[in-house]
C-alpha cells in the first residue's frame, strides 16, 4: 500500500525544490511508476480562475471564431491580476481585445503587420493569413500589445519532424521554479482550428530544469469553447481539465488535441499571405505553420531582439523565412 | 608628562567600525528608497504596448528541450498505464481509480482549500455505440465518475475500461466553474431521462422499445470533420464523447434509434460518426 501511495507537491514557482534526476520514461512499467512522487508545476490557478470570471475575460468565448480572443483576454487578465495592477488593465474583456485586434480603439498601436495585411476582409486585421479566426501572429501580437510592461510573447513553432513530445516538452519547460516563467500559454490545437490555454503540467520533476528527461504525466487545459453554444467538444467535463499527456499527443484517439499538426484544415487555417513584403509567404517556403506544433508563449525575448511579429523556434531563433 | 596619542591599531579599529556603520546605513537607506520607488513607480508604456503599466520585475527565462531533434536522442514517451480492477463494483472501480499514477483527488482537482471534503457518486457506465479505427478508447466502455467537493458536484473523471484485461485507465479529470450549466448536477447533467427517451421514441416514431431491452447510455466516435468550427456550432445532439452521452434504444421494428441531449430522435445515419464506423447493437 505504501508503495502505491502517490503524493503531490503543488508548485507555483515560488518555493524552489531540489530537482531530481529524471528517469527514462520510454516504456515505463507500472513497477517503475510505483514510488514516483508527482508534482504539479503551473501558473496560479486561483488567479487564472478569477481571470476567466464574468468581470474579466468572461469565458466561454463570445463567438465561434474567438478562441484566440478569449485566450488573449484570459492571459492578459491573469498577468495584471497576478501583479496586483488589475486596475491598470484597459483591455479586461473579450470585446476590447477583439476591437484591438481590428484596430478600432483610439490611440492603440496599428494591428497591421510589418509586412502588410491580407487581401479581402480578414477575420481580424492583425492576421497575416486568411484564417477563419485569429492566426498565431495575431495572438502573439495581441498578447504583447495588451499585457503589462516586461511581458513579451512570441509564436513558437516546433517542427512536426521532431515529434509531438519535443513540442510538449518545450512548452512544459515554461513551468517550474528553476527556470520557468509560470505564466499560462496559448496552444493551438485540432490542426489549427482551435486554441486553448495551458496553465501547467504534472511531472516527476521540474520541467524547466530537465525538459529532456522529465516524465510528463498530465497537462492542465483551460478550454474557452467549453459551454459555448451549449456544446463541449474539446474539454468535456469542465472549463479546466487535466488530460494525460499520452492522450493529448495521441493521433489515433484524440486528434482534436495535438494528435495532428497545424494544417490548412480545409481552408480554415491557411498559411500567411500578406500583400506587402514576402516575409513568410511561400514560395520559396513550402509552409510556415503547416506541419508543425504551434504555441504562443511568454518569454524574455525583448522587442529590441525580436519583436512579437517574429516567430521563434525552441531555441529562441527566428524560424526560416524569406 | 605622558602623551595622549592613541595606539595605531586602536585607531584603525575605530575607523573600520565607523566605515561599517556608514555602509550599513547607506544600504538601509537604499533599500528603503527602492521600496518606496517601487510602490510609487510611474506608469510607463513600452514600445508596442497599448497601455501604460507599472514596470514588472523581469522573471526567469523560458526553457527549451532538444530531444527528438536531428542528432539527438528521441524524447522519452509519455507513459500509458492501465490499472487492474478487482470487479465492476463501484467500490472496486473507485479503488482502482485512486491507485492510478498521478491520481488527483477531487479536492486537488478543484484546487479547494485545505480541509475540504470530497465524495464520489456511483460510477456510470457509458457504452461505445460504434466500432471504428478511431482508436481503442472509442471502442471500449467508459465509466464517468462524478465527485463532490464540500458537498457540491463539480469534478468528473472519465475512465476507459478494457473488459478483456479487466483494467482501467483514466483519460481526464475536469473541474466545472459555478457558471457551467452542469455545475452541482449529477451525471449525466445534459439530456433527457431514460423514461423521457422512451416517450420521445414513441411520440416521434410511433415505436415502443423492443422486448427485453432498455435504454443505454452510449457515445460514438466522431469523424475529424466534426471538429470543424462550423460543424461544432450546428450539432446539438451530443454523443461525441462519453461525458456527453446519448440514449440508444432498440426499437420494436428491430432498428436502432438514438435520443440526443437535445431530446431529438436520430437514426444511425444522422449521427456525425467517423467514416467507416459501424454501429454496435449491444
Amino acid at each position: 500500500m505504501l508503495l502505491t501511495l502517490v503524493t503531490f507537491n503543488h508548485v507555483t514557482g515560488v518555493n524552489p525544490i531540489a530537482p531530481k534526476t529524471a528517469q527514462a520514461a520510454a516504456q515505463a512499467s507500472k513497477t517503475a511508476q510505483i514510488g514516483i512522487v508527482w508534482h504539479t508545476y503551473e501558473a496560479d490557478v486561483n488567479t487564472l480562475n478569477t481571470a476567466l470570471n464574468s468581470n474579466h475575460a468572461n469565458w466561454p468565448q463570445k463567438n465561434g471564431n474567438w478562441c484566440g480572443v478569449a485566450n488573449i483576454a484570459a492571459i492578459n487578465d491573469y498577468d495584471y491580476l497576478i501583479n496586483g495592477i488589475d486596475n491598470q488593465n484597459k483591455y479586461p474583456d473579450q470585446y476590447s481585445v477583439a476591437n484591438m485586434l481590428n484596430g478600432t480603439i483610439s490611440g492603440q498601436p496599428s494591428p497591421i503587420s510589418p509586412w502588410g495585411s491580407i487581401s479581402g476582409t480578414p477575420a481580424f486585421k492583425a492576421n497575416i493569413s486568411k484564417d477563419g479566426g485569429t492566426d498565431p501572429r495575431s495572438i502573439a501580437w495581441g498578447l504583447y500589445t495588451v499585457t503589462p510592461n516586461n511581458f513579451f510573447f512570441h509564436n513558437y513553432i516546433y517542427p512536426g519532424s521532431n515529434g509531438v513530445d519535443h513540442a510538449v516538452r518545450n512548452f512544459a519547460s515554461d513551468f517550474g521554479p528553476y527556470n520557468g516563467l509560470n505564466d499560462p500559454i496559448s496552444v493551438t490545437i485540432n490542426g489549427g482550428q482551435h486554441s486553448v490555454v495551458i496553465s501547467g503540467v504534472i511531472a516527476n520533476e521540474d520541467p524547466s530544469y530537465d525538459p529532456n528527461g522529465v516524465i510528463l504525466q498530465k497537462v492542465h487545459i483551460w478550454d474557452p469553447w467549453f459551454g459555448f453554444n451549449g456544446t463541449t467538444p474539446y474539454n468535456t467535463t469542465g472549463r479546466d481539465q487535466w488530460w494525460y499527456v499520452s492522450d493529448f499527443e495521441s493521433a489515433q484517439n484524440y486528434p482534436q488535441w495535438w494528435g495532428q499538426t497545424y494544417n490548412t484544415s480545409n481552408g480554415y487555417d491557411p498559411e500567411p499571405s500578406t500583400t506587402g513584403s514576402n516575409y513568410y509567404n511561400a514560395p520559396p517556403l513550402s509552409h510556415h505553420w503547416g506541419g508543425n506544433y504551434i504555441t504562443i508563449e511568454q518569454d524574455r525575448v525583448v522587442w529590441t531582439t525580436y519583436t512579437e511579429n517574429i516567430a521563434l523556434d525552441n531555441l529562441g531563433n527566428p524560424v526560416p523565412h524569406n | 608628562m605622558t602623551t595622549n596619542a592613541q595606539p595605531k591599531r586602536h585607531m584603525t579599529r575605530r575607523l573600520t567600525l565607523f566605515v561599517a556603520s556608514v555602509a550599513t546605513l547607506a544600504v538601509a537607506l537604499a533599500v528603503t528608497l527602492g521600496i518606496v520607488m517601487a510602490a510609487t513607480a510611474p506608469l510607463t508604456r513600452q514600445p508596442g504596448k497599448a497601455q501604460s503599466s507599472s514596470l514588472i520585475p523581469v522573471k526567469g527565462q523560458k526553457g527549451h528541450a532538444t530531444c527528438g531533434e536531428p542528432n539527438n536522442a528521441a524524447c522519452p514517451t509519455a507513459p500509458v498505464d492501465w490499472t487492474p480492477v478487482a470487479s465492476m463494483s463501484a467500490s472496486d472501480i473507485l479503488a482502482a481509480l485512486q491507485a492510478t499514477p498521478a491520481f488527483q483527488n477531487p479536492a486537488q482537482v478543484a484546487n479547494a482549500p485545505a480541509g475540504s471534503t470530497y465524495s464520489y457518486d456511483t460510477p456510470v457506465l457509458v457504452l461505445p455505440a460504434t466500432s471504428s479505427n478511431r482508436g481503442d478508447d472509442w471502442n471500449l466502455p467508459h465509466y464517468i465518475i462524478r465527485a463532490s467537493v464540500n458537498g457540491v458536484r463539480m469534478v468528473t473523471y472519465d475512465v476507459v475500461y478494457n473488459p478483456a484485461t479487466q483494467e482501467l485507465r483514466p483519460i481526464s479529470v475536469g473541474h466545472m466553474a459555478p457558471n457551467d450549466p452542469g455545475y452541482g448536477k449529477p451525471f449525466p447533467w445534459a439530456g433527457v431521462s431514460s423514461a423521457a427517451a422512451v416517450s420521445t421514441l414513441r411520440n416521434a416514431k410511433g415505436l415502443a422499445l423492443a422486448a427485453s431491452t432498455a435504454p443505454q447510455l452510449v457515445f460514438f466516435a466522431p469523424g475529424p470533420q466534426f471538429y470543424n468550427p462550423n460543424t461544432l456550432q450546428n450539432w446539438k445532439g451530443g454523443g461525441y464523447d462519453p461525458a456527453v452521452p446519448i440514449w440508444r434504444l432498440h426499437g420494436a421494428d428491430g432498428q436502432l434509434y438514438f435520443v440526443g441531449i437535445d431530446g431529438v430522435v436520430y437514426t444511425p445515419k444522422q449521427l456525425p460518426v467517423a467514416q467507416g464506423a459501424a454501429f454496435v447493437q449491444a
